[in-house]
């Protein structure tokens, strides 16, 4: 009887529990509706033992990456993290894989995009699906394009960009969407949030709030994620978007102008439009988190490039207005030799 | 053998009248068609079709292997405690031919339902290779490579041998360090020998020798059925490209071909080295001199660049140098990997009706269940034990001392079981398979041998030897 009345009462509490979780954030997702059969199979029927069975495939991952046999890998991504579909770590780990180290494995550029692409879409298409209030998934989505795709370190990395901007220039306008214009083009919104899982609304305020910027720019995309995961997170589990929103932000003032060369080449140039509002957006988040050491110096560190970058491009007023804020708001050693020997130390 | 085929169709009516076979039927059409179906590859055809064959025959493979153990652990022990057994063993009827009659009946269900498999895995692939594919390119990879049985013929491994042969060199001229123990000499040298084989610095060479079967290589061998990939990666990322000269040639000539290896990205490299029929022709003629019978001799040579322009690479070890021939089409690849698997799930049924004929049924089912088991973490072990780095020469080595008792009585004891189940697990259908690489007669005759008649054969005499022993008219309530 005790037993029973346990589980009445437990029932009755259940709605005002789900609520308080939703309400608080401590879900990385509302309670799936509607699941798919597979995934309620793998949650629910198998239970515990579903855990397991992820080792075991887990084990054959790495047995296959070390033989060099690669093909099988998105299958067993899949089916690993369809086995634990609300751990957004094993969504995490999986992408990166794919996109760092088996990507690395390819001598041939068009197959490191392609694993790159099997990274992304793996968290873009599904990961987030099952995750949607994780800021995490969001944010390693986010750092595969600033810093896979939009970084340099990997060899292949222009072929990346090339690609990415091919995808993008179609799509999009050249970069500059038209929002009234693309309501109107169903075939064209259709690739854009059924493939891309791009929302035109989420774009349209990026776009007034830090842009107009350049979609076809990895950054831009890098941006979108992490404003999506802090629009699903709330208080601190959002700083980690916040903070690669900045960076983001930072990549597209120093390369957020793409020029396609006669030969095809890309080039990427400074888009120093984006000056004004990406200071606002350092002061609001440092506003909103005045302990944060971080903040400062990537705060620090982008006046001293935006200097650097604007003398460069010959606003030399401008420069030097952003130098003297720089050297009141972070009295440096560099700073204190004054403007001039300041942009010519950066010169070198 | 009237008898026997007898009690084999009772069985068989049983399967059907009990809607065992329509149930299989049933469950692999759904499985090797639905499976494509969710399928991801790596976002190519090739490694869509990859995935589709190994998943298909894999899957295939177990729920037959299953299905096969759970029914023949039955079919016996049921028959005992319904009494039924008793309307067969009053006639005159051989307790040896009822144990056969009921493996036969079994066999021949496997066979008639791995027949129907391969009939849909044939026409899935088929029907994958003409609609999937971006291009033209996409399916002729495919159709030469995986749609295929393709020899695989590896260099020459002679590392265990060159240990010992080292070990003895270095104690006879004393240059080995007294504080060494036997173990850690030979692992000492077995990892120096290994990074000798595998690691080429810059201004390097490396030779490997390819051995041609000379069934492969007799008159009127056809050039485009040969294909030599190698594979490399550069150890650590440089500024310097891979740069460096791949030779081929034969004990007289050593260039008969020569190519330049030239990228600067890191990963791994695979290079198909093109083989030209003059250069082929050579290897025949010059390498056979010494009989019709005896393997052709190709050698294959790697020059790395200097330091200046070239980066060290490593090879790997298994697939670093991998000649394949193409042998066989993909039709008769899938047959012999059908049958391949047909012995194995012979033995199956053998351990099945053995244990059967000893327990009831869910003892019999669990026994049966276990031993499968145990086989395989055996042997895993035992695989794991033999990758490790010391101990290919532990066999040779005296007991070591920081070696528990329980430790060295288990790797003993896993060793001496996996004697046992070594060769049934070393034969392999469905991954060569499911990569293009040919499942050889040989492969098939030694699966017949073992897995259909050694094996089956002692199972069926310890059956029979119990069966003869087992009451059957027990009072059972």
């Amino acid at each position: 009887m005790g037993f029973l009345l346990s589980v009445w009462i437990s029932d009755l509490q259940n709605d005002r529990v789900v609520k308080m979780r939703a309400n608080y954030r401590v879900d990385s997702a509302a309670p799936m509706e509607n699941t798919p059969p597979l995934m309620a199979f793998t949650t629910v029927a198998l239970g515990g033992f579903s855990s397991l069975i992820a080792d075991v495939l887990w084990l054959r991952v790495s047995a296959l990456q070390d033989e060099g046999r690669f093909f099988e890998l998105v299958q067993l991504a899949d089916w690993i993290t369809k086995l634990e579909p609300r751990c957004g770590d094993i969504w995490e780990f999986h992408a990166w894989n794919m996109a760092y180290n088996v990507s690395i494995m390819m001598p041939d550029p068009e197959d490191r995009w392609r694993w790159v692409k099997n990274g992304l879409e793996l968290l873009r298409d599904e990961g987030i699906r099952y995750n949607a209030g994780d800021p995490k998934v969001y944010w390693e989505l986010g750092w595969l394009f600033l810093h896979k795709i939009g970084g340099t370190l990997d060899q292949a990395h222009l072929f990346y960009k090339t690609k990415w901007a091919e995808e993008m220039a179609g799509l999009l306008n050249d970069g500059y969407p038209d929002y009234n214009k693309l309501s109107t083009q169903p075939a064209k919104l259709a690739k854009i949030t059924g493939e891309y899982k791009l929302n035109l609304e989420t774009m349209r305020r990026i776009d007034s709030e830090y842009g107009p910027i350049d979609w076809r720019i990895p950054e831009s995309h890098a941006l979108y994620w992490c404003v999506c995961g802090k629009d699903h997170s709330g208080g601190d589990r959002a700083l980690p978007c916040e903070k690669m929103i900045l960076q983001s932000l930072r990549g597209l003032f120093i390369r957020g102008r793409l020029v396609i060369g006669k030969d095809g080449s890309l080039i990427q140039e400074p888009n120093m439009d984006l000056f004004p509002k990406i200071i606002r957006a350092f002061e609001s988040v440092q506003k909103r988190y005045p302990e944060d050491n971080v903040i400062k110096v990537s705060y620090a560190a982008f006046l001293r490039e935006a200097v650097r970058t604007l003398y460069a491009c010959g606003q030399k007023i401008k420069a030097r207005e952003v130098f003297n804020s720089l050297a009141e708001k972070y009295p440096l050693p560099e700073t204190a030799k004054g403007f001039e020997i300041f942009v010519e130390k950066g010169r070198k | 053998m009237n008898r026997i085929l007898a009690i084999a169709s009772l069985q068989i009516r049983a399967a059907i009248r009990s809607k065992l076979f329509v149930s299989l039927m049933v469950i692999l059409v759904l499985v090797v068609f639905g499976f494509p179906m969710t399928v991801k590859g790596d976002g190519t055809l090739a490694g869509q079709i990859k995935v589709i064959l190994y998943y298909t025959l894999g899957l295939t493979s177990i729920i037959l292997g299953i299905t096969t153990l759970w029914v023949s652990s039955g079919t016996i022990a049921q028959e005992i405690e319904s009494r039924q057994i008793h309307l067969i063993a009053v006639k005159p009827v051989h307790y040896f031919e009822i144990w056969l009659g009921k493996w036969f009946g079994l066999l021949t269900i496997n066979a008639a339902l791995l027949c129907f498999a391969g009939l849909i895995i044939l026409a899935l692939v088929h029907w994958n290779v003409k609609a999937g594919g971006k291009n033209n390119q996409e399916r002729r990879i495919v159709k030469e490579q995986l749609l295929a049985g393709r020899r695989l013929i590896h260099p020459r491994d002679t590392l265990q041998q060159e240990v010992f042969t080292r070990y003895h060199n270095m104690l006879s001229n004393g240059m080995m360090s007294p504080e060494l123990s036997r173990d850690e000499a030979f692992s000492e040298i077995k990892k120096q020998l290994l990074a000798e084989k595998t690691v080429i610095g810059p201004s390097s060479v490396k030779k490997w020798i390819l051995e041609i079967p000379s069934f492969c290589s007799g008159k009127g061998y056809e050039i485009e059925k040969f294909e030599l990939k190698v594979r490399f990666s550069p150890v650590r990322k440089g500024d310097n490209p891979v740069f460096g000269e791949w030779r081929i040639g034969t004990e007289r000539n050593f260039i008969l071909f020569k190519m330049t290896t030239d990228n600067n990205l890191d990963g791994m490299h695979q290079i198909t080295i093109p083989l030209t029929q003059s250069v082929m022709d050579t290897v025949m003629v010059q390498s056979g001199e010494a009989g019709n019978h005896s393997n052709r001799k190709m050698i294959l040579e790697y020059r790395n660049g200097d330091g200046e322009k070239s980066r060290t690479v490593v090879f790997d070890r298994e697939r670093g140098i991998e000649l394949f021939i193409r042998e066989s089409g993909f039709e008769s690849n899938l047959v012999r990997s059908l049958l391949v698997i047909l012995c194995r799930l012979a033995l199956l049924a053998a351990l099945g009706l053995t244990a059967s004929v000893l327990f009831s049924f869910p003892v019999a089912t669990f026994s049966a269940f276990s031993v499968i088991l145990v086989s395989i973490v055996t042997h895993y072990f035992v695989v794991m034990m033999a990758t490790d780095i010391g101990s290919c020469c532990e066999a040779h080595s005296q007991k070591s001392s920081d070696h528990s008792f329980w430790q060295v009585t288990s790797e003993k004891t896993a060793k001496k079981l996996d004697t046992i189940f070594e060769p049934v697990m070393r034969l392999k259908a469905v991954e060569p398979f499911s990569d293009g690489v040919l499942v050889p007669w040989e492969d098939v005759g030694e699966a017949v041998f073992t897995m259909a008649i050694i094996y089956p054969g002692l199972l069926g005499i310890g059956g029979l030897l119990l069966f003869r022993r087992r009451e059957l008219a027990l009072p059972y309530t």
